[in-house]
């Protein structure tokens, strides 16, 4: 009983003392691995007071998921710069010149 | 007639591709239209990842012509536009693992205190308008790309990484030789100075509180 009670009170004593910046240390974590019982704990104390807090971990979450929801629908809107392009083609052109014997169109 | 395939078994696998008949309608065959046909989409990959437009550039550069010289270890058994964006990934490997060897820990968060001394934020936390369109979608993303330039490079990298191209923390970590503490800590900062830049240039440009 008396130990349960110290943790208790370690527990709440965390949840107290703990600043906001490790709080988006462990809400930055949480979306990497599962975080332990002892940093969740004092995490979700932390939040129910805390603002700012609560914002940055739903919002750090949001961002990820936006991006997961963007890339399919935005994978061709880079367009090579034309300059880039010439340039490119150029150099192109001539390594394809050396390595001509060896390309498709040696059949043709 | 060696096929731009390479080894017997590849070439009668594309035997279909690259017979002579069907070599004007097939460009892969054709080095030259590789710029035409994934130009855009390399270019796309690479600028993704690395952010720079210029490096971008030398990075698909450097693809195709490694691609070119290797002509002959293209075994047909993936499309073209894989077998390159493969090539290309390795660059960007290369590309961060240099990065990483000369990449200091970092301009912009050393000068960037989001907490005071006392662990609390220094600014309040405020909200985030979440793109619904998909046209706030792209706008989402491109503004993200622009905070994610002005980020020291070490920091963008990781966050690219895990979050545009998905890698595990684990393969993070091993491909730039760092700790997966190091990994956390710089995602951490990372995820910190994006919100607030995100918060900053809000879409729609109006200010949020």
């Amino acid at each position: 009983v008396t130990y349960s009670r110290m943790n208790t009170l370690k527990i709440i004593g965390r949840i107290v003392s703990i600043h906001c910046s490790e709080v988006s240390r462990i809400a930055s974590d949480e979306l990497e691995q599962p975080v332990g019982v002892a940093d969740r704990l004092a995490l979700w104390g932390h939040l129910i007071g805390c603002r700012s807090c609560r914002r940055f971990r739903s919002q750090i979450g949001e961002i990820r998921e936006q991006i997961r929801l963007v890339p399919s629908d935005y994978e061709v809107e880079s367009r090579l710069p034309d300059a880039a392009r010439a340039r490119l083609r150029l150099a192109i052109i001539s390594v394809a010149d050396q390595a001509r014997p060896n390309s498709c169109d040696s059949g043709q | 007639m060696v096929g731009c395939h390479g080894g017997f078994a590849a070439v009668q696998r594309v035997a279909d591709d690259c017979s002579p008949a069907s070599q004007q309608k097939v460009p892969d065959c054709d080095p030259t239209s590789w710029l035409d046909d994934h130009g855009d989409a390399l270019y796309t990959f690479a600028i993704r990842r690395v952010g720079s437009t210029e490096v971008a550039e030398d990075l698909v550069q450097e693809a195709l012509l490694s691609a070119l010289r290797s002509l002959n270890a293209y075994q047909g058994a993936s499309s073209v536009r894989t077998w390159l964006i493969s090539i290309l990934r390795n660059r960007i490997v290369d590309y961060f693992r240099l990065q990483g060897r000369r990449g200091s820990i970092d301009g912009t968060l050393d000068t960037y205190a989001p907490f005071k001394r006392n662990g609390s934020w220094r600014r309040p936390v405020g909200r985030l308008p979440g793109p619904h369109t998909r046209l706030e979608r792209v706008e989402f993303l491109e503004l993200l790309n622009r905070c994610l330039g002005s980020l020291s490079t070490p920091l963008a990298q990781v966050f690219r990484m895990r979050e545009l191209d998905q890698l595990e923390g684990t393969e993070i970590a091993d491909l730039l030789c760092i700790s997966p503490e190091t990994l956390r800590v710089r995602l951490h900062r990372a995820r910190i100075y994006l919100r607030d830049c995100l918060q900053k240039h809000g879409l729609g440009g109006e200010p949020t509180k």
